[in-house]
């Protein structure tokens, strides 16, 4: 019996005693950390779109952000990547509204492409180059366009090349700001959620509930694609939990068929909803006949929490 | 063990015999490399060679070894180094790159007969992995020519058209033409110092063929493969070039024919020389279909020198030989 | 006492004389300050190791003692892992998974159950700074052939300080790239290896 416990006992005092020393020593230091990456993060942000007294509020998180001042956008910055030859390389990018590239900034941390050559993406003459260029100007002189090549490294530089081009096409459409039409079918709903408090937009399709200066909860739209199309759910969230959800009504666009899928619009299937954590509207069950529908209203849910934060 | 590590020993053969015999077999490609890249392709050529003759004789002489340094042996790594160079590197590219080849690959390893490595070629892998920029960036155009063998495409070698601008048009549509298959064939193209003529080079390895001073089971094997897979590729839509683009381009012939056949670091059985000389064409059209670089041979041959010791397992049973 | 400590050093130098510990060494020693910053952490990490296995070696039961010295060093080595991400974030990505992996760092291992599981306390630390030190040395001193000849710098810093230009600014335009390459690692440790040796034998001859 000894044989057994003293063992037991040894190696859980030493187990013990050696996670109490790394909880304290995380404690130190994760927010250093986090401090560290968020500074690296902005310091970022800055080279490739340098604007005094900017904000860069993100738009899709670690991907894209939007570059305002005195409310007014001035442009977006995107992280993007590519195969190169030994690996992805990462460009961050900074484009103003008129579509011209304001800086690129290809960071070394994590690339490796051979060193003296595909490296050399990270010198400050090949990241030079993009600025002022358009889309459409954005390749290398032997493809056409207008950027020296490194000389070598075709692989490499056209990998870095594409990768900017690419990211300007995937998110031009975030250039212009959206126009924030107070006819849209949700708006209506919003106060709905928090009756007596005041809604405040807080970046795309988010808005917080606030009442003397206190957060009640907030409320994201998300979509969902349908059998008939896309539609739209509010979910207000207060302490981590659904408070209350709205999907679309047929007069608001609602596309899915009366028979079937508008049950998903009824009380007794909504209700399963409230009260627990967006995260795992997943297991809900579905409305029998309208398995699409439903499948896509628990995916909007979770994919829209997701998108805002987890909060 | 059954392995026997220097050839030369095991026949009766003068090693100095035969390593002039393989110098000889590669003046036909030297001379042709003066006519297509000019004096310098000399000039680096003679560096190369003076670099690895001093080197094996100092190492020798420091070391207090046997001085045997003008066999002929360090003679053959330095043209070959050479030949595996763009005419516009730097005078100290063949002489760092033959330095690396008879000190590290052949001198450290124990000498002529021990090397594991096709010296030269370890030389070459050497200036590759160190100064791509210049291995790789610095093509010429041959005095009489277009350096990429087509007239008007002025910007690549053949491989370098192949690997970077495969999807053009205007390549693709000139790319197997009689136009480029001719000046492949008489090395009127952009490439490294010697290996671009495949007829001076194939002059040079009939008489080594026929002296019986290399293997032409190997040369066969190498580029007979090449050209199979080509084919099939070039079938399958792998690759937009045929067969008979690829054995001539790049250095195949100049791998097949002379770095392939190193009597030390090749098979000594038939049976393992054929092995060795298929394996290593299948490797090579692999990198150059797949690989990051244009170039495949060097690298294949490299790749089959580590599995020469194996290979010399191969053989046919003798009479009552028993089973172990 | 102080035999000890040298021991580690140059005569049964971990890295080029017993060849444990070669997968960080090829590794990180692509420059000399990268080489520094993981033989501190080594130095660290070996020597608290040390420290802790040799003052409770009475009660760490024997069909134990592996898994508790796995604990012990994973302990430290996590420690040196969030101290370098919090107060070096540069070194922290240069030398990536190398941090986490002196885990399994035969070195450390070795001296735990070799040494300071049978020897004192002060034996232990000392032994752990001077293996350390020996790890230290020659890692170094492989960063230092490397990044000269690979790089054309001395002591560069990842955003920081640009390095001696030991061989002139002429180098930095043709450095031997092979050098940092991961064949160059393997040709530098053989000719330092050999180069031990070859001393060690005219010492004793």
């Amino acid at each position: 019996m000894k044989d057994i416990l003293k063992p037991t006992f040894v190696l859980l005092i030493t187990a013990m005693v050696a996670s109490a020393l790394l909880a304290v020593v995380y404690e130190k230091t994760s927010p250093e950390i986090e401090k560290r990456a968020k500074e690296k993060l902005l310091d970022n942000l800055k080279t490739v779109f340098p604007v005094e007294g900017a904000e860069y509020k993100p738009i899709i998180k670690d991907t894209l952000w939007c570059v305002e001042k005195d409310g007014k956008r001035l442009g977006i910055i995107f992280v993007n990547g590519m195969r190169g030859y030994a690996s992805v390389i990462k460009v961050i990018v900074g484009v103003d509204t008129t579509g011209k590239i304001v800086g690129v900034h290809i960071p070394k941390e994590g690339l490796s492409e051979t060193p003296g050559l595909g490296m050399k993406v990270t010198e400050p003459w090949f990241m030079e180059q993009f600025k002022g260029k358009r889309e459409e100007e954005v390749k290398l002189k032997k493809d056409g366009g207008t950027l020296d090549a490194i000389t070598a490294a075709t692989i490499s530089s056209r990998a870095a090349t594409n990768a900017v081009r690419s990211g300007m096409e995937k998110y031009k459409k975030y250039l212009k700001e959206e126009e924030k039409s107070e006819n849209e079918w949700y708006h209506k709903h919003l106060s709905e959620f928090f009756p007596d408090a005041e809604i405040e937009e807080c970046g795309n399709n988010f808005w917080v509930a606030v009442k003397d200066n206190e957060t009640l909860g907030s409320i994201y739209l998300s979509y969902g694609e349908g059998y008939g199309g896309k539609f739209g759910v509010l979910v207000a969230v207060k302490d981590g939990k659904i408070k209350d959800i709205y999907i679309q009504s047929p007069d608001e666009g609602f596309p899915e068929t009366q028979e079937f899928g508008c049950k998903v619009r009824e009380h007794t299937y909504l209700k399963k909803f409230i009260g627990i954590s967006p995260d795992e509207a997943g297991k809900i069950d579905d409305v029998t006949g309208a398995t699409i529908t439903s499948e896509a209203v628990k995916k909007a849910v979770v994919s829209g929490y997701k998108r805002v934060g987890g909060e | 063990m059954y392995i026997s590590s220097s050839p030369h020993i095991r026949k009766d053969w003068n090693v100095k015999k035969i390593m002039y015999g393989v110098v000889i077999a590669l003046m036909p490609a030297f001379i042709g490399s003066i006519y297509f890249f000019g004096w310098r392709a000399a000039y680096l050529t003679f560096l190369s060679v003076v670099t690895a003759v001093l080197t094996e004789y100092l190492f020798q002489k420091i070391t207090k070894r046997k001085i045997t340094a003008f066999d002929g042996s360090a003679i053959i790594t330095g043209i070959l180094l050479a030949f595996n160079i763009p005419v516009k590197s730097p005078w100290w590219l063949p002489v760092v790159g033959s330095f690396f080849a008879i000190l590290v690959a052949k001198q450290f390893f124990g000498g002529l007969g021990y090397n594991i490595f096709n010296p030269a070629l370890a030389g070459r892998a050497f200036v590759m992995a160190s100064w791509p920029q210049i291995m790789t960036g610095r093509w010429s155009a041959p005095l009489h020519g277009s350096i990429s063998g087509i007239d008007g495409i002025t910007s690549a070698t053949p491989l370098n058209l192949l690997k970077l601008h495969a999807t053009d048009p205007a390549v693709l549509s000139r790319i197997n033409s009689p136009e480029m298959l001719k000046n492949l064939f008489i090395g009127n193209v952009g490439g490294c110092i010697g290996e671009t003529s495949a007829l001076l080079l194939l002059i040079g390895a009939i008489f080594l063929f026929v002296m019986r001073y290399a293997d032409w089971r190997i040369s066969v094997g190498y580029i007979g493969t090449v050209f199979v897979v080509a084919w099939i590729f070039y079938l399958t839509g792998l690759t937009p070039a045929g067969p008979l683009f690829h054995i001539l381009s790049g250095g195949v012939f100049l791998g097949g024919l002379f770095m392939a056949t190193d009597m030390v670091t090749s098979p000594v059985t038939p049976a393992g020389r054929w092995i060795f000389g298929i394996a290593g064409g299948l490797i090579c059209m692999l990198i150059r279909v797949w690989g990051g670089y244009p170039e495949g041979v060097s690298y294949s041959i490299l790749f089959m020198n580590m599995f020469v010791p194996l290979l010399d397992r191969v053989r046919p049973k003798y009479l009552g030989e028993v089973k172990k | 006492m102080f035999k000890t400590f040298f021991e580690g050093i140059v005569k049964n130098n971990p890295v080029l004389v017993l060849a444990i510990g070669l997968c960080p060494t090829l590794a990180v020693s692509t420059s000399a300050f990268n080489a520094l910053g993981m033989g501190a952490a080594v130095i660290f990490v070996l020597t608290f190791s040390n420290l802790i296995v040799s003052s409770f070696r009475k009660v760490i039961p024997d069909s134990l003692r592996i898994p508790i010295f796995i604990i012990v060093i994973s302990t430290f080595v996590t420690i040196v892992d969030y101290v370098m991400k919090a107060y070096l974030p540069g070194l922290s990505k240069n030398l990536g998974v190398f941090v986490p992996l002196i885990v399994v760092n035969c070195i450390i291992l070795g001296r735990a159950e070799g040494f300071a599981y049978k020897n004192p306390v002060g034996k232990a630390i000392l032994d752990g700074l001077g293996s350390g030190i020996g790890f230290t040395l020659a890692i170094f001193i492989m960063g230092t052939i490397r990044e000269i000849l690979g790089q054309g710098t001395w002591m560069s810093i990842p955003g920081g300080f640009e390095g001696f230009k030991v061989l002139g600014q002429g180098f930095l335009n043709y450095p031997v790239l092979f050098m940092i390459l991961p064949p160059g690692g393997f040709l530098v440790i053989a000719f330092l290896m050999g180069g031990m040796r070859y001393f060690e034998a005219r010492r004793s001859a």
